[in-house]
């Protein structure tokens, strides 16, 4: 039985439009066809700059002028005037005027001593990881990531009370942030931010960008223009769409229906291409395709709440309809009871959201664990952020994982979005800096994970080659430093930045 | 709960109303009138450099307290908490510009010292500075910032020669008639130069009232500037018995090129001129050292004359002597049996053997100091430019090498070394304190003459020493 999962991602948005059709109309989506694709990602376009403006020495002008005016002052020649000004530091400085249309200060803040081949592009090697230069690779991504550097010790000064210490780490960054400048400069103003609030719970912050506070078509536009640019969610959607239809075709005859409990933050993107699948199979979609979606209005995790009046469901369904399907959605709250039906297949869904369930005494994401598997479920397919965990209550380390976490989207998301500073990007990048703010333990890492999942009677489950090959192909039309890595005799998935992890994702029975 | 962190939240703000605007209507009401910076800096920034250096575990010693001129006065305790009621007091933004800064100099400076783990955040910090700095600035902070920021990045420039493919590498080359030039023009700005000129030209005078011949042994006569004044103190001083005969050896260094050879030469053509003018027998001898060591058998010496040495450090040099060198000739000229040694060099730089960071502070303070201390002048910006950058580039080169180098800058201090490697101190006299007193009477408000000893005038700007002129002879010298 072959699975369409390799559809080209035009044909998703495609379908993903058709679905919005009804209740907005959006600009056109930019020609996005397969082979085009990778030519577009040209990156050597975003990064040279105008040389034209280093004519002219501001330098040798002024010694000039100072000279005419010694003349005058002391009354001699001064004739041959050879002034060597070492024009110093960075020349090739562009004055402020360079006429690009995207944002300026990214460009003069990318100057490399009139190296147009900046450093950290030799670092962008497709390499698969050898142990070596992985760790090579590591540190030149840590070189890069100058905020943190500012940032970690900040916080360390913080918990040491170090005043003239954090005095002058947020003098620094202060001059340093920026809103609109590159991952880096963004990351700083974020963190320095989340630092102050810190220090002070009367410090108001400017102006905080987040889903809930979007509009709604707005909302819906940013989602559409990211997972277009950026495999952060796309991918885990993929692969958890793979493993539904993976499942389903383990099932038997008698099972009708599918039932798949949805504790995500895709906000319904990550359906219709699972529509379309199974619309696509031989033996057509399943009679009843139910999708409960657990709702959390409350919790702070990134991404997880959307703007209050987005509703979907609706639209959903009427897509659905359009492919034959017989769609039923319904919204639940977290302590609300789950039914299932014996006709039917059911399959949780979890991409991270179940991280926030704190590891307090209780244990309470052990605990959600348990019950899910008191459902019965199928499978389960558990995405969740990856990185070096261990919880602890110690504010610098624990804010020094979340500044690592929240580099990784903005770093991946600027090369996304080419840099170009747009209102979509600032509503991501807004969104995903809850994390700083947020109670959660984001990085627990997939050890923590497994051994969480195994305790609660889970048995992990591999990937089919079709699941695996059509997530591989879908991120060749992302940037080249997504990388994606097989694990555990493929049955973990793994997403990397750069050569560093960024989430994971698992199939489970 | 008792927020821990109480006395942040007003740091956090004054800093963030520092906005560009605000920062230049305060700076126009500066207009050409250099902003006194007369900060607290020891303890603003003690207790941050301390800390930092801490972290890296360079100082095994706490760095002392860099000396007060004046006092103690205007120092307030160096806790955390007093500098935040001090900074809730910085209303000017004037002020808190200079002092972002210094932060963002502190700062890249540190990175700096980071190799490449933190060359990034080094660039990304010296591009800021340089944004926000030019040495056309109107206040001083702004244009000293600028010679720093230039300075730290030659030096980060140098530490990534690997990765340079652009042609503008040439050091800060000036004319040297431009240099000269400027370093006329400094002399009317500041009694820097000349401090250490008329006391020195004093104490020899002093020295040798009544011998027949002087010999004296120039470490470094630049110009010869130094010369002209004592020749004609000389010619004047004869009251008709016959005249002094005047001889001076300037040494040139092969280290130093060419170039300090042809001007040690044409330093003596017009020696040689001035004293036929005024009639003072004079002679004058070139010594070439081809190596940093200096040899007093290449002297020529002759029967009954004085010797005398004289050391000026306190300019900058072509290219900096380092104290090795300076210690050979010192020990060496010893043998001579020199009447007198004088000694002028400056208060920075090199105090025992601290982190970078710690240098890196006290060169800015000390540089400061002196910016402020100039008179207010049309060719200011000259001047600064000529020989503040280069001057400023040269330091901090220094420092950032002997950081390394431990073993290299163990010279806590000249005036210490000279009185334990067999010299002793001779007295600087009434009137040369006097007539010191006399030349600062010239210029800003500000400026004073601190006794060091019995043998050594320090030349301060307000709490800050700038130059220390010492007197010495060699211990089995006759008197």
């Amino acid at each position: 039985m072959s699975l369409e999962e390799t559809e080209p991602p035009s044909q998703t948005l495609d379908n993903v439009l058709g679905w919005f059709d009804d209740s907005i109309s959006l600009t056109p989506l930019p020609g996005f066809t397969d082979s085009d694709l990778l030519n577009e990602f040209d990156w050597s376009q975003t990064w040279e700059w105008d040389h034209q403006t280093q004519a002219q020495d501001p330098g040798c002008d002024f010694l000039h002028s100072y000279s005419q005016d010694l003349d005058a002052y002391i009354g001699c020649e001064a004739t041959n005037l050879e002034v060597v000004t070492g024009v110093p530091v960075i020349d090739s400085d562009p004055p402020p005027v360079v006429q690009l249309p995207n944002d300026q200060t990214k460009k003069r803040n990318r100057d490399e001593l009139n190296d147009p081949h900046v450093v950290k592009r030799s670092a962008r090697s497709k390499k698969k990881a050898d142990k070596s230069t992985e760790v090579s690779r590591k540190d030149s991504n840590k070189a890069e990531r100058w905020a943190e550097q500012l940032l970690n010790p900040c916080a360390l000064a913080i918990t040491a009370r170090n005043s003239s210490r954090v005095q002058h780490y947020i003098c620094v960054l202060s001059e340093l942030a920026s809103s609109c400048g590159d991952s880096n400069h963004r990351l700083a103003s974020f963190g320095l931010c989340a630092l102050k609030k810190h220090i002070s719970t009367s410090f108001v912050p400017s102006s905080t960008l987040t889903f809930a506070s979007a509009e709604v078509k707005m909302f819906q536009k940013t989602l559409l223009k990211f997972y277009e640019v950026s495999p952060w969610f796309a991918l885990p959607n993929n692969m958890a769409n793979s493993a539904i239809l993976q499942i389903l075709s383990q099932e038997t005859r008698d099972k009708t229906d599918l039932h798949i409990l949805d504790i995500g933050v895709s906000h319904g993107m990550q359906w219709p291409t699972l529509l379309e699948a199974l619309c696509c199979r031989p033996e057509g979609p399943p009679l009843q395709v139910r999708i409960t979606v657990v709702s959390d209005l409350t919790a702070d995790i990134p991404f997880s709440v959307g703007p209050p009046s987005y509703n979907y469901a609706s639209q959903l369904i009427g897509f659905a309809r359009s492919l034959n399907i017989n769609l039923q959605i319904s919204v639940i709250d977290k302590s609300q009871l789950i039914d299932t039906s014996p006709h039917e297949t059911f399959i949780v869904c979890a991409q991270f959201r179940l991280y926030q369930l704190k590891n307090s005494i209780t244990d309470e994401r052990s605990e959600a664990l348990k019950a899910l598997r008191s459902l019965n479920p199928k499978g389960v397919v558990l995405c969740e952020y990856n990185g070096e965990g261990s919880s602890s209550v110690d504010f610098a380390a624990d804010f020094s994982r979340k500044l690592d976490y929240l580099w990784k989207f903005l770093d991946s998301t600027s090369y996304g979005f080419k840099e170009e500073n747009s209102e979509e990007r600032n509503l991501m990048e807004g969104e995903a800096t809850k994390v700083l703010m947020s109670s959660g333990d984001t990085n627990e890492g997939k050890e923590i994970w497994y051994e969480k999942m195994r305790k609660a009677g889970f048995s992990a489950e591999a990937f089919g080659e079709d699941a695996i090959d059509g997530a591989k192909s879908l991120l060749r039309k992302y940037d080249n430093n997504w990388e994606i890595k097989m694990e555990d005799e493929d049955t973990f998935a793994g997403l990397l930045w750069k050569g560093e992890e960024v989430s994971f994702c698992s199939l489970w029975k | 709960m008792n927020h821990p962190y109480d006395d942040f939240p007003h740091l956090l703000f004054s800093n963030n109303t520092a906005t560009a605007t605000s920062t230049s209507s305060c700076v126009e009401q500066h207009d050409g009138i250099s902003l006194d910076m007369d900060w607290d800096w020891d303890c603003d920034f003690h207790d941050l450099i301390e800390s930092m250096m801490n972290d890296k575990g360079t100082t095994t010693e706490s760095p002392p307290l860099l000396p007060c001129y004046h006092g103690q006065e205007g120092i307030s305790s160096s806790t955390g908490l007093s500098m935040a009621d001090e900074l809730d007091h910085d209303v000017e933004a004037g002020e808190s510009k200079g002092l972002r800064l210094v932060h963002l100099l502190v700062a890249a400076a540190d990175a700096s010292t980071g190799a490449d783990k933190t060359r990034e955040l080094t660039r990304v910090l010296l591009a800021k500075l340089k944004d926000m700095t030019s040495p056309n600035d109107r206040t001083n902070m702004e244009r000293l910032a600028a010679h720093f920021t230039n300075g730290l990045s030659k030096l980060h420039r140098e530490a990534n020669v690997q990765r340079q493919c652009g042609p503008h590498q040439h050091p800060d080359v000036y004319d040297q008639v431009d240099v000269m030039l400027a370093f006329q023009l400094l002399q009317n700005m500041s009694p820097y130069i000349n401090f250490g000129y008329l006391t020195a030209t004093q104490a020899i005078l002093e020295a040798v009232k009544h011998e027949r011949r002087i010999h004296i042994v120039d470490n470094d006569i630049k110009d010869g500037v130094q010369w002209p004044s004592l020749m004609q103190a000389l010619v004047s001083g004869n009251t008709g018995l016959s005249a002094q005969h005047l001889r001076i050896t300037a040494l040139s260094r092969a280290t130093n090129g060419k170039k300090s050879v042809a001007a040690v030469q044409e330093a003596g053509r017009r020696l040689t001129a001035f004293a036929e003018s005024i009639g003072q027998p004079f002679s004058y001898h070139h010594c070439r050292m081809d190596s940093d060591t200096f040899n007093p058998s290449s002297l020529k010496l002759v029967r009954g004359e004085a010797v005398v040495i004289n050391c000026m450090l306190h300019l900058p040099r072509l290219s900096h002597q380092p104290p090795n060198s300076i210690i050979s000739f010192l020990s060496e000229a010893k043998t001579l049996n020199p009447k007198l040694v004088t000694l002028v060099h400056e208060e920075v730089g090199l105090v025992g053997n601290q982190g970078f960071l710690y240098r890196f502070l006290d060169l800015l303070h000390q540089f400061s100091a002196i910016f402020d201390s100039l008179e207010a002048d049309p060719a200011r910006g000259f001047v600064e430019r000529v020989i503040f950058g280069p001057w400023v580039s040269g330091w901090l080169t220094r420092i950032a090498v002997t950081a390394d180098d431990a073993e290299v800058e163990s010279v806590a201090s000249w005036p210490m070394w000279l009185a334990t490697n067999g010299f002793k101190p001779v007295e600087v006299s009434f009137a040369n304190r006097c007539q010191a007193k006399l030349l600062l009477s010239l210029f800003n408000d500000g400026y004073g003459v601190e006794e060091l000893g019995k043998n050594g005038l320090v030349l301060g700007w307000k709490s800050r020493r700038l130059v220390l002129a010492s007197f010495w002879a060699s211990c089995e010298s006759s008197e």
